[in-house]
């Protein structure tokens, strides 16, 4: 029995260990990958692949046998065999296999395959005309979205690299999309396009230039998904033959619209428009040859622009007026009129040199108006003027002119018609078109002279309603010695007076203004000659045109003392040449309105200046205009509700900081005309070692001064701060820094704009040049 | 007999299944669950200081999209390291990045980056710890540029806000130099190119937009304050703590969030610097040429034109979650003019995210929780 027992507990250890050695052995020969294949995408990459050892030595490691040259295998990181291969371009699937050993266990083989890269998408040029490129876009994924644009090849080959060129054209769509008033991906979703395009044309462009077409891929995000893939294309120069034009014509409500196409475009041609009387006057000098009727029309043309300094070459005419491409146009004519539209092939000089391509159109008749152009002529008239009322009953064209009757003397209707369009032309006639009710009065008109005023519907050159005709008889000029002249009072202010002025004869013009009581008429006449030669440099028309009255006249003169007596001077001149042809004529007193200063305190400080010379010697561009002087930045101080302020600097005379010996009034003029009025601290450019007032004054919002601040100031240099100190922070003050500069004028633009809007900026600029140099996306 | 041999069969059965304890102790302790492996840690910034650890945790996401705790069965490696962690621990005494995978039976998890400082800025403590009453504050994006004429009256317009006592307390301000490419200005970045582009602010300037938003005015001073009052709250969803210092040629930014309210939360944090001196067009006042809080970087940018922040994920109302940020600077920026702005964002009903609050942290300094 204890027998069986040994042989069953043998047997049990035996199986025991059987079983054990069995296990070891089974866990000692087993290497496993969590992959035995694997594909790596074209375009490159990396693919790792687990693996576990069972039951082997715990130093073991596994080994790789790779043959494939394009085939990295790492096992560098811990359970880990790293398969990585660059992108294939070799244009065909590539195949390899790789074998993992480690001692003890049995060889495991890898496969790896990978196929041939593809460009996501392909950029073909098909080819190109003179003006355009023609090119296909191929995606190997219908939904891979993508853009594209047309550049000049100088721009592209500026750029370093492809994410410089994305760059730009995000600020691009960027400001697009700002133009739109839309988000960016908004406006990205708007000009992607989506998979393949066969055939795809950019129009527009010049002849013989290099260009080049680049495509990219792009989510509707605004994120870039592949490599710019560019090519580039040069566009065919000018085509050299003949070329031909389909002109077509058509017109609605007397506007022509016309379409001139070339049948080869980026050829330079010129097209324009005549009627037939002024083809047939070219042509009576020219021959019938419309090439030459053509020439001598456009060299009148430009010689015309030359003659008047419009133009200073034929060349500017040429690159002005050159086509390339298709066009299109509108032009008003005028009623049945015959017009020849024509277009011909030139050169550099303008000269054609072609057959010319033309069409005769005829334009349509305009329909009589129903109009009824109601018009009552006042008796008022004077020596120059008289008032006429005008009521339509609809906004249908008129013509109203006056002309002394004896021109139009023994004319029936249609041959005062034909007189006034001889004597104006369809384009001088278009000052003395109306439309709607009006009143007012008729000026500008000489004395003891009959006029006959015509009223017609009119347009396109046609009469649409019948003729009115009124005649009017000015008064007869006196002497202008005789010139009387009423001054009435409308308004009186604290600081100004609203005046009506009229003459006793209208026919003579004559100045006037509000003068203080005791001027003299010889003061008033150096006032004026004062004006003529320091305001208006004795450029009498310009003096004439906007300083002298005719007939009644309203005015209002500011930038009086309050509670002050004031006269009016009125004197009749020569709008010609300026001479006093009467004498001075006074109002009697008229006094403005005790003083309603503005509830407002303004104060103007400085607390440093400095040495123009220094700012000069640190930046020559900033500080060239202080230089000799001493720069002093002034701030103004506003206590109270103003509408708008003015401060300045004066030359002093004595007195000038006394309002007692210098009113308020007497400064106003010149604060208003000459300070600040933009910004509340500017640099003043001052005088050293001469005394100058400093003054400030502001104006509420219902229209009331305040009083005028006043300070008198003296710079001396030896005084002058550090010109350091002008900077707020001396740690960013480092080398070459640039100075503060503002001075009055260098503002004005933008800080007028304050009281107005909200001004903004926009990089319209920098756009422009950048797009000076490219193409629009397609 | 027949006994006997029941016997020993019994006993050979219990010798086999003694003999093969270990390897069927392997099948049943290792459970194969096919799915996604997942390795994270507690947090991916740590201090450098060999106290400080960051614990991992291996997951499985099966097709159910049920997660499994797998841990205790996976291996976790330090990059280029031949053995396995001994625990799913890691401390160091040395900064840098450490990358970690773990492996899973057969599979693999992702990489994880561990970041150690050895400078990391110390958060202040929490002086409030059960308050979740934070003030909020807006965040003003002035979109301009130094020669940008009409730019100085959005200059004047934040001036005159901050010194309005009602408002000045409602929000902070960046200003994003960023008008005509950076033309001439100092102040450009390309962060704040890209923020301009994201705002679409390329046409008009100034311009002066709020939180993250597209909502934009002008230079008027009541637009403005009417577009604080639609946006201010009483109280933020969120508070924030930060600290921020130089360390190398980095500003490393400490961030601590604790959520009022439940919600998926990000971050980000943006380098601002004081006192730029660059000429101004336009300007009148020689303050107009010294341009502060500067955009200079933004770090937790998702893309280029996406600036809500890196995840912090959903946060329970009381719940903290940290995030470091390493911003590099430019050696033309000074660090000591510099402060960071950090803000968080939160989702709305879209999975949309906008500003729910920011601080202003000087870097240097460190600020806590503004409570109510």
């Amino acid at each position: 029995m204890k027998k069986i027992f040994s042989y069953i507990l043998a047997f049990v250890c035996a199986a025991a260990a059987v079983s054990c050695v069995e296990e070891e052995i089974r866990q000692e020969s087993q290497m496993n990958l969590s992959e035995t294949e694997i594909v790596l995408g074209p375009e490159g990459g990396e693919h790792k692949i687990v693996y576990e050892l069972i039951g082997v030595a715990e130093n073991a490691a596994v080994n790789i046998s790779n043959d494939a040259s394009w085939l990295e295998v790492s096992t560098a990181r811990a359970r880990l065999i790293e398969v990585s291969a660059e992108k294939n371009d070799t244009g065909a699937e590539r195949k390899a296999e790789f074998t993992v050993a480690c001692p003890g266990v049995e060889d495991v083989v890898v496969s790896v395959s990978q196929k041939a890269w593809q460009d996501p998408v392909t950029l073909t040029i098909l080819g190109t005309e003179a003006t355009k490129v023609m090119f296909s876009v191929k995606t190997v994924d219908d939904d891979f979205t993508w853009v594209g644009q047309v550049v000049g090849k100088e721009w592209f080959d500026e750029m370093e690299s492809d994410e410089a060129i994305f760059q730009e054209d995000l600020s691009y769509y960027s400001y697009q999309a700002a133009d739109q008033g839309v988000s960016l991906q908004d406006y990205l979703k708007t000009v992607l396009n989506k998979g393949s395009f066969e055939y795809l044309e950019y129009k527009g462009l010049d002849p013989s230039s290099e260009y080049v077409v680049y495509v990219y891929g792009i989510t509707p995000e605004g994120e870039r998904t592949t490599d710019i893939y560019s090519a580039p294309a040069v566009t065919q120069p000018p085509y050299e033959g003949p070329i031909t034009f389909d002109i077509k014509v058509t017109e609605e409500n007397n506007v022509m619209d016309i379409t001139v196409t070339p049948d080869h475009d980026g050829v330079y041609y010129y097209w324009n428009l005549m009627d037939r009387a002024t083809y047939e006057q070219y042509a009576a000098e020219h021959g019938d040859d419309p090439v030459a009727v053509f020439q001598a029309y456009v060299d009148w043309y430009i010689q015309d622009l030359i003659d008047y300094e419009y133009l200073t070459s034929r060349a500017e005419y040429f690159e002005w007026y050159s086509d390339i491409n298709q066009v299109n146009s509108q032009f008003e004519c005028m009623a049945l009129t015959d017009y020849i539209v024509f277009a011909c092939k030139w050169d550099g000089d303008c000269r054609f040199t072609g057959e010319a391509a033309y069409v005769w159109h005829t334009s349509g008749d305009v329909a009589p108006s129903d109009n009824v152009i109601t018009v009552t002529v006042g008796d008022d008239v004077d020596q120059s003027s008289f008032f006429v009322d005008v009521q339509t009953t609809n906004n249908d064209p008129y013509v109203m002119i006056a002309e002394p009757s004896r021109f139009m003397a023994g004319m029936d209707d249609e041959e005062i018609y034909a007189h006034l369009m001889e004597d104006y032309g369809t384009w001088g006639i278009l000052n003395f078109v109306y439309e709607g009710s009006l009143s007012g009065r008729m000026t500008g008109l000489d004395p003891d002279t009959e006029y006959t005023m015509v009223v017609f519907g009119y347009k396109a050159g046609r009469q649409t309603t019948p003729m009115q005709k009124f005649t009017v008889r000015t008064a007869p000029a006196g002497p202008a010695e005789d010139c009387r002249f009423e001054f009435i009072l409308n308004e009186a202010g604290s600081n100004s007076l609203n005046i009506t002025v009229s003459p006793t004869d209208a026919a003579h013009y004559y100045y006037w203004y509000v003068y203080p009581m005791e001027t003299t008429a010889d003061e008033v006449k150096d006032d004026v000659r004062r004006l003529i030669d320091e305001g208006y440099y004795g450029d009498m028309y310009e003096f004439s045109y906007y300083e002298l009255s005719q007939g009644k006249s309203t005015g209002k003169i500011s930038f009086l003392a309050p509670e002050t007596e004031y006269k009016v001077a009125a004197v009749v001149m020569d709008e010609e040449t300026g001479e006093f042809l009467a004498d001075v004529i006074f109002s009697g007193p008229f006094s403005t309105l005790e003083a309603d200063y503005a509830d407002i305190t303004v104060t103007a400080s400085y607390d440093k200046f400095y040495d123009g010379d220094d700012l000069y010697d640190i930046n020559p561009d900033a500080g060239a205009q202080y230089r000799g002087y001493a720069m002093v930045p002034v701030t103004i101080t506003i206590d109270g509700e103003y509408e708008s302020y003015y401060y300045t600097m004066i030359d002093y005379v004595t007195g000038l900081e006394n309002p007692e010996v210098y009113p308020d009034a007497m400064l106003y003029e010149t604060l208003v005309y000459y300070g600040v009025y933009y910004a509340e601290t500017v640099n003043f450019r001052a005088p050293w070692n001469k005394t100058v007032l400093l003054a400030a004054m502001a104006i509420d919002k219902d229209g009331r001064y305040s009083r005028v601040f006043r300070q008198k100031c003296q710079f001396k240099k030896y005084n002058a701060s550090d010109i350091e100190d002008l900077f707020t922070r001396s740690s960013a003050m480092t080398g070459g820094v640039d100075i503060p500069y503002a001075l009055p004028e260098s503002e004005i633009k933008v800080e007028k704009d304050r009281r107005t809007g909200d001004s903004r900026c926009s990089t319209d600029n920098l756009m422009k040049i950048r797009k000076e140099n490219r193409i629009r996306r397609f | 007999m027949r006994q006997i041999f029941k016997v020993l069969a019994s006993l050979a059965v219990l010798a086999a299944m003694c003999g093969c304890d270990r390897g069927q102790e392997q099948v049943e302790d290792v459970p194969v669950i096919p799915g996604r492996i997942t390795l994270t840690a507690t947090s991916e910034q740590m201090r450098s200081d060999g106290l400080d650890m960051v614990e991992f945790t291996v997951s499985v996401t099966d097709s159910e999209g049920a997660v499994h705790d797998v841990t205790e069965y996976a291996e976790i490696y330090l990059d280029l390291q031949k053995t396995p962690l001994q625990s799913p621990v890691f401390s160091t005494d040395k900064d840098g990045d450490y990358l970690f995978y773990a492996v899973y039976g057969l599979s693999l998890s992702n990489e994880l980056v561990i970041t150690a400082f050895n400078d990391m800025p110390e958060l202040p403590a929490d002086p409030q710890e059960d308050n979740v009453s934070f003030s909020h504050r807006i965040l003003l994006i002035q979109h301009t540029g130094a020669t940008c004429v009409n730019c100085p009256r959005m200059m004047e317009s934040l001036k005159k806000l901050s010194e309005d006592e009602d408002y000045s307390s409602l929000y902070h301000h960046v200003a994003s130099h960023s008008y005509n490419g950076g033309e001439a200005d100092d102040a450009y970045s390309e962060a704040a190119r890209n923020v301009s582009m994201a705002y679409n602010t390329s046409g008009l300037y100034p311009m002066l937009t709020y939180n993250l938003t597209t909502v934009a005015t002008g230079t008027d001073l009541s637009e403005i304050k009417a577009q604080i009052d639609a946006l201010r709250k009483d109280r933020a969803d969120v508070g924030i703590a930060a600290s921020a210092k130089v360390s190398g040629n980095d500003v490393l930014v400490n961030v601590e969030v604790k959520a009022a309210r439940e919600n998926d939360y990000r971050v980000a944090a943006w380098l601002l610097e004081d006192g730029i001196y660059s000429l101004q067009a336009g300007m009148s006042e020689s303050w107009h040429n010294t341009h502060d809080n500067a955009l200079r970087y933004a770090a937790g940018a998702v893309s280029q034109f996406s600036f809500v922040g890196e995840k912090l994920g959903r946060l329970s109302e009381s719940e903290k979650a940290g995030k470091v940020f390493s911003i590099p600077m430019d050696g033309a920026w000074k660090a000591e003019n510099c402060e960071v702005l950090v803000f968080v964002t939160s989702a709305d009903e879209n999975e949309n995210y906008d500003i729910a609050n920011c601080v202003l942290c000087p870097v240097g300094e460190a600020v806590t929780y503004d409570y109510l």
